[in-house]
């Protein structure tokens, strides 16, 4: 089997990537970090979502790289891995504002 | 009891758009809209994919409202319905060849590449998700939101303390609110 062309390759992972954000809660999660970095009782406390809800989502993003996590003190803090995908929230809600 | 809908309607609204995007066929015909309005036959070409292939994957556009049709002489011509889906699509786009390895000028229009890309292997029309197993808004049944309302019991006291109350709505009506 041949590769796929890279564009190809391109757009099927930019088709995961939206996959994987499009979800209100995890848009949500997305939103809440574009401002900075939190902790889990941070984004149930913004959201208002139950914290296990929070951990089946943060575990969605995390496994499709768009969220990494960190171990600081005794707590895990949540990042995003990069700005796009800040980008794009804020993009899509946008659109959704004006629709 | 809250629905991340009620919540705050933007985020669900948000969620239906990029669904309707995820798609590698409907993404190429957003990139090649960004540049400019175009005929189906036009997206035929710079996509190497079927003329009904595209056509359907232009209904699903069309239908989320991210691609308006405007009658051009004898030919239909498809137009991006605004700015932030070209932008939505090319961030998502350079996050994706940034996580990759092989590098590539992957943002340009396929029309600009030397080797028409095939994308003929991507056939599915309708807007898709996550695996139900994977998705937790999605466990439990057919109803997106089922696992999301059982999570939020008793929680709706934390929420209204930290934002101002919405009223339910199916579409999101105040981007101050949401943004």
């Amino acid at each position: 089997m041949t590769p796929a062309p890279p564009a190809e390759q391109a757009l099927d992972a930019a088709s995961e990537l939206l996959k994987a954000l499009a979800s209100p809660v995890r848009l949500g999660i997305v939103r809440e970090l574009a401002a900075g970095g939190r902790h889990v009782h941070e984004l149930v406390a913004a959201l208002g979502v139950s914290q296990p809800l929070v951990s089946q989502h943060l575990r969605v993003l995390r496994g499709s790289r768009i969220v990494t996590a960190r171990r600081q003190a005794r707590e895990i803090e949540y990042t995003l891995a990069d700005d796009h995908v800040a980008h794009i929230v804020m993009d899509a809600i946008r659109h959704a504002a004006e629709a | 009891m809250t629905t991340p809908g009620q919540l705050d309607p933007c985020l669900e609204a948000a969620s239906e758009l990029l669904r309707a995007l995820a798609s590698p066929v409907r993404l190429g015909i957003v990139r090649e809209l960004a540049a400019r309005g175009r005929p189906v036959h036009e997206l035929v070409a710079a996509l190497g994919v079927s003329q009904p292939l595209v056509s359907q994957h232009l209904r699903v556009l069309r239908s989320s409202r991210i691609v308006a049709a405007r009658r051009r002489a004898r030919e239909v011509e498809y137009t991006l319905a605004d700015e932030h889906v070209a932008h939505i699509v090319l961030d998502a786009i350079r996050h994706a060849a940034e996580a990759q390895p092989a590098p590539g000028a992957w943002l340009w229009p396929a029309s600009s590449w030397p080797a028409g890309p095939s994308l003929a292997g991507d056939g599915e029309p309708a807007p898709a998700a996550l695996p139900v197993a994977e998705d937790p808004d999605r466990r439990g049944g057919d109803d997106p939101g089922q696992a999301a309302r059982v999570g939020l019991r008793g929680v709706a006291v934390a929420a209204s303390r930290r934002r101002p109350p919405v009223k339910p709505a199916d579409r999101c009506q105040d981007a101050n609110f949401c943004i």
